[in-house]
């Protein structure tokens, strides 16, 4: 087990990358002109010519691509256009703030989610299961940006209850910016716990578990629940991505100086290195999440366990399988059988995307 | 009136699916009666009921499945009057239950040893140490070997034949006065088949336990059974001992069944005849004998009135309308009459 | 209720006038459905007809004299800070909107079916290669490639369908390719092949019908995502520029007045989420419709 989180760690650096190669091509997929920012407008060409010449801006592409990766992996990001501050500094400084929020995030939804879920699936087609599907549905449909300044304005401007600006006020300013993941993503997981747990629950073991005299909570959490959790982490990793998108938003919703907003302003303004820097980290905590929902997700199912834990054959995984483990691994008949549907689901589900 | 108590007793049960698309009476009033240690075979094909009739013993049917009528008795206890709680403890106590397909059947997540303890510790509170090796012994009793290492195994681990030992482990393992067995077999390699039924059958012997064996599949009741029921379309048509059932049939289905069954005392060109037909609707079934649209000696009353429940000899009895003319009315005699002339003529 | 109609649908007996016609009987028994189109189609109507309702002149002009009017008979959805009609900009936003959310789809829909069954089709080592850029690519979140390519290639309208259109071709290519593979291992390919059908034909006829469904599940949940993405895209101002009006970037603007003047950002975001919802809906009874087995 111990070596297989060692390995999954290792891969992530080839996976970085290739993911970070991605960027750098996408985001110079037509010229820039740094020194030219810089400078302004007015200034000569040749004092543009001058930077543009220093920042290698005259070179190859794939050069430049080896000196940025070369310096990044020195801890150099280069400084920014605008403010001329080192880039990974702040970087250092802004990462925390963008982590919590995603966390505080993650964590409310699973908690508001996941037990909602579970009871509408248990209560199939009663008042609470319809009621609470039916707004799970609303909700997932509602844009985060939209929740955020729905609740800025309401508990924050009209009410006062929170700080509407900066996160310099304790817990109290970090209530408002959680609730909209908590809303978006708990509508999500309401959805797939359903999904996974109405799944499971038709299982045949589950009638196994009934004949030996299992009360009916031991059947619905020790058993059903047990095994939908496998979905539900590989559901987490998938929407993980949607989740930092969230919380971007969400930053620039209620000025919270994290990645986001670090990104945002950077992409506006074509600060190269700050661009760079922060789509870099956001792949970077994406990888390491994916790490653990895999892990997890081993750590779950005994069948992978065993394929890891008896070493040797294990199957080659592309970047992709980093992602989740596919579908092809659980073809045991009892495992949850959620591919197709969850997949649907999670396409249209609650992923809002931001 | 005293009465000696019986084990099992059914009662005119039926059960019916309410469906979106109408009631569909998948058990349409079936009795009998089990004793201790009794070996009962419930035969019939795929739909028949029997599966659920199981059900409603053990009270695991799903929505939208009820017990719309009868009475199930289990020690001159009301089975169904029981509550949640008595219910509970009843499951695997009492009657415990194997299934069709051992592949799915046990919990993926968890290795065989948590399942057969918890199967245990459900109903008696002992400690695990103990718990643990009651589950290694019951685990030696249905052949398994290398019990230590099984217990530490997942179900992704262990063969079908194998998954099944555990599944008849975890149903004995309270020691249960009924197992009711669901098309054990059925999902199992030929081979396999064999040594799962040797296995009930030195089961049965040693702890001598009551068995309902529900299956399709004459041979493997005439391998292990005491008593017959044979269902067809939510209803018991003929109900013997083995010997009755194999060599004096007196239901049409009945002989239907066993004409299409590969025999080793057959004479050397015997054929396999096929029942015409395709089973009943149960959404719509036809009013009369269900049987009545595929049997080949029909008459006219079959296709309007049920026939009762006739007995053929000691604990043997059959409903159809050929073992009992005396209950027609005189109406219905006369069409009898008239059809078996019309045969004659022909 | 609607749950009941679709559920007992699946036991009638099929009509042999094809399957269109059956999955639609379908849709029309799912109340929900019947409602997520009405709505759909009212959009589509508002969206097509636009400029015989309101002249485009009052979602874009400045007209300081009218600004930040609460909705009244005049301006039924109010004007903001610049006197501009917020009935007239839903409206037009809507063609931004749904371009945005369509055109991208069907971007990605048609390169990602170009990919998808031309791997499948070469086979071998080609196949292979194409497969493992395609996991890599899926890999990815498509936030940061979405966010990288309008780095790269700029803000605006047609950037934005194009960043978005990239995100969503593995998605589309992925199941093509997988769906392209199962008809093309099946028994009859050989025969069609042998009957002197070129491969081209092969595809369009065998495998294109046979994925149909799967691909409008997919499209109607890549349209929402799109629209959800680019509202907030153009809500952070990386999207559609001003002064066209687009929804989310009608709720940016609306920002700084809305203490006061509330409707500028309750209206707009409810037109996001009716149109999100709508398509939401229709994708779940269009999944169901298609693949009554799902529907248990």
């Amino acid at each position: 087990m111990v070596k297989f989180v060692i390995k999954r760690l290792l891969m992530i650096i080839p996976t970085l990358l290739v993911v970070s190669l991605a960027v750098f091509l996408l985001c110079n997929i037509t010229p820039s002109d740094p020194g030219r920012i810089k400078l302004g407008v007015d200034a000569p060409q040749e004092a543009v010519d001058q930077i543009n010449h220093e920042l290698g801006y005259d070179r190859p592409l794939l050069v430049r691509y080896g000196m940025w990766v070369w310096d990044a992996l020195h801890g150099d990001f280069g400084t920014s256009y605008y403010t001329n501050r080192n880039v990974f500094t702040e970087l250092l400084a802004r990462f925390p703030y963008t982590l919590k929020l995603a966390l505080l995030g993650l964590i409310s939804a699973i908690i508001a989610g996941i037990p909602l879920g579970v009871l509408c699936a248990v209560k199939q087609y009663s008042i609470a299961d319809y009621t609470l599907s039916t707004l799970a549905m609303f909700l997932a449909a509602m844009p985060v940006f939209w929740i955020s300044l729905l609740l800025l304005l309401q508990f924050s401007m009209n009410l006062g209850w929170f700080p509407s600006n900066g996160v310099s006020d304790g817990w109290r300013s970090w209530v408002l910016p959680t609730i909209p993941l908590t809303v978006g993503y708990g509508a999500g997981y309401l959805r797939y716990t359903r999904t996974a747990m109405l799944d499971t629950i038709r299982q045949d073991y589950i009638r196994t578990a009934r004949a030996k005299g299992c009360g009916e909570q031991t059947v619905i959490w020790k058993h059903a629940f047990r095994n939908s959790l496998m979905t539900l982490v590989t559901i987490t990793g998938m929407s993980f991505a949607g989740l930092l998108g969230g919380a971007f938003v969400i930053e620039n919703v209620f000025s919270i100086n994290g990645l986001g907003m670090m990104g945002v302003t950077a992409i506006t303004r074509k600060d190269m290195p700050q661009i760079l820097a922060s789509l870099l980290a956001i792949g970077t905590m994406f990888l390491i999440v994916m790490v653990i929902i895999d892990v997890l997700y081993a750590v779950l199912n005994p069948r992978i366990r065993s394929m890891y834990s008896s070493g040797g054959k294990k199957r080659r995984k592309s970047a992709a399988a980093v992602v989740s483990v596919d579908p092809d691994t659980l073809a045991d008949p009892a495992m949850p059988d959620w591919s197709q549907e969850n997949l649907a689901l999670l396409r249209n589900g609650g992923v809002n995307h931001g | 009136m005293e009465e000696k108590k019986k084990l099992l007793e059914v009662k005119d049960l039926r059960v019916s699916f309410f469906t979106h698309a109408g009631e569909v009476k998948a058990v349409g009033g079936i009795s009998y009666e089990l004793d201790y240690g009794e070996v009962i075979g419930i035969v019939g094909e795929s739909g028949s009921g029997k599966s659920v009739e199981a059900y409603s013993i053990m009270g695991l049917l799903q929505d939208p499945g009820k017990v719309v009528g009868g009475s199930i008795t289990f020690e001159g206890r009301d089975v169904l009057a029981m509550s949640k709680k008595e219910k509970k403890q009843f499951r695997g106590t009492q009657v415990s239950m194997i299934f069709q397909n051992p592949m799915t059947c046990l919990n993926p997540v968890y290795t065989i040893g948590a399942q057969l303890m918890e199967a245990l510790r459900v109903h008696e509170k002992i400690p695990k140490a103990q718990a643990m090796e009651r589950v290694k012994e019951i685990l030696e009793l249905v052949g398994i070997t290398n019990v230590e290492r099984r217990v530490k195994q997942y179900p992704h681990e262990l063969s079908g034949g194998m998954r099944q030992r555990v599944m008849i482990a975890m149903g004995m393992i309270c020691k249960p006065k009924i197992l009711i067995a669901d098309e054990p077999t059925t999902a199992l390699d030929v081979t396999i088949q064999a040594q799962i039924l040797e296995l009930m059958k030195d089961i049965q012997k040693k702890t001598g336990m009551a068995i309902i064996f529900i299956t399709h599949n004459l041979g493997v009741v005439a391998e292990i059974c005491d008593k017959v029921a044979v269902m067809y379309a939510g209803h018991l048509v003929e109900k013997g001992t083995v010997d009755d059932i194999f060599y004096n049939p007196s239901h049409p289905y009945t002989r239907g069944l066993l004409k299409s069954m590969p025999r080793v005392d057959a004479k050397k060109y015997e054929r396999l005849i096929p029942i015409e037909g395709s089973p009943v609707d149960m959404l719509d079934p036809p009013p009369g004998c269900p049987f009545a649209p595929r049997c080949q000696s029909c008459m006219a009353v079959c296709t309007m009135r049920e026939p009762p429940e006739t007995t053929v000899g000691e604990g043997h009895c059959a409903s159809c309308w050929l073992l009992n003319q005396e209950e027609l009315t005189a109406e219905e005699t006369a069409s009898v009459k008239r059809e078996e002339a019309a045969e004659h003529a022909g | 209720m609607a749950e009941v109609a679709v559920k007992s649908a699946p036991k009638k007996k099929r009509r042999s006038n094809g399957q269109g016609a059956d999955i639609w009987r379908r849709l029309r028994q799912n109340k929900k459905a019947v409602g997520a189109m009405i709505v759909l189609a009212f959009l589509l109507f508002l969206v097509v007809f636009a400029n015989l309702l309101i002249p485009y002149g009052n979602a874009v002009d400045i007209n300081p004299p009218d600004r930040l009017q609460w909705p009244n008979a005049e301006h039924w959805f109010g004007t903001d800070h610049y006197g501009r009609d917020i009935f007239a900009r839903i409206i037009y936003g809507a063609r931004v909107t749904l371009l945005i959310g369509f055109g991208a789809t069907a971007i990605s829909a048609l390169i990602g079916t170009a990919i998808g069954t031309t791997s499948a089709y070469l086979g071998g080592k080609a196949d292979a290669v194409i497969t493992r850029i395609l996991d890599t690519w899926m890999a990815i979140p498509s936030l940061l490639v979405t966010l990288a390519l309008i780095a790269g290639i700029g803000r605006g309208l047609p950037q934005t369908i194009a960043a978005l259109a990239v995100g969503g071709i593995p998605g589309f290519s992925r199941i093509l390719r997988a769906a392209a593979l199962d008809v093309v291992n099946r028994d009859y390919m050989e025969a069609v092949r042998a009957l002197g059908a070129s491969r081209k034909r092969a595809v369009f006829k065998h495998v294109v019908p046979n994925v149909m469904s799967q691909v409008l599940i997919q499209a109607t949940s890549s349209v929402s995502g799109n629209i959800l993405l680019g509202a907030t895209l153009s809500f952070l101002g990386l999207g559609a520029q001003p002064p066209a009006p687009e929804w989310g970037y009608m709720l940016a603007e609306g920002i700084d007045n809305y203490q006061f003047y509330s409707y500028l950002v309750s209206i707009p975001g409810l037109a996001i989420a009716i149109t999100a919802l709508a398509i939401n809906i229709l994708g779940d009874a269009l999944r169901d419709a298609l693949d009554p087995r799902l529907k248990k």
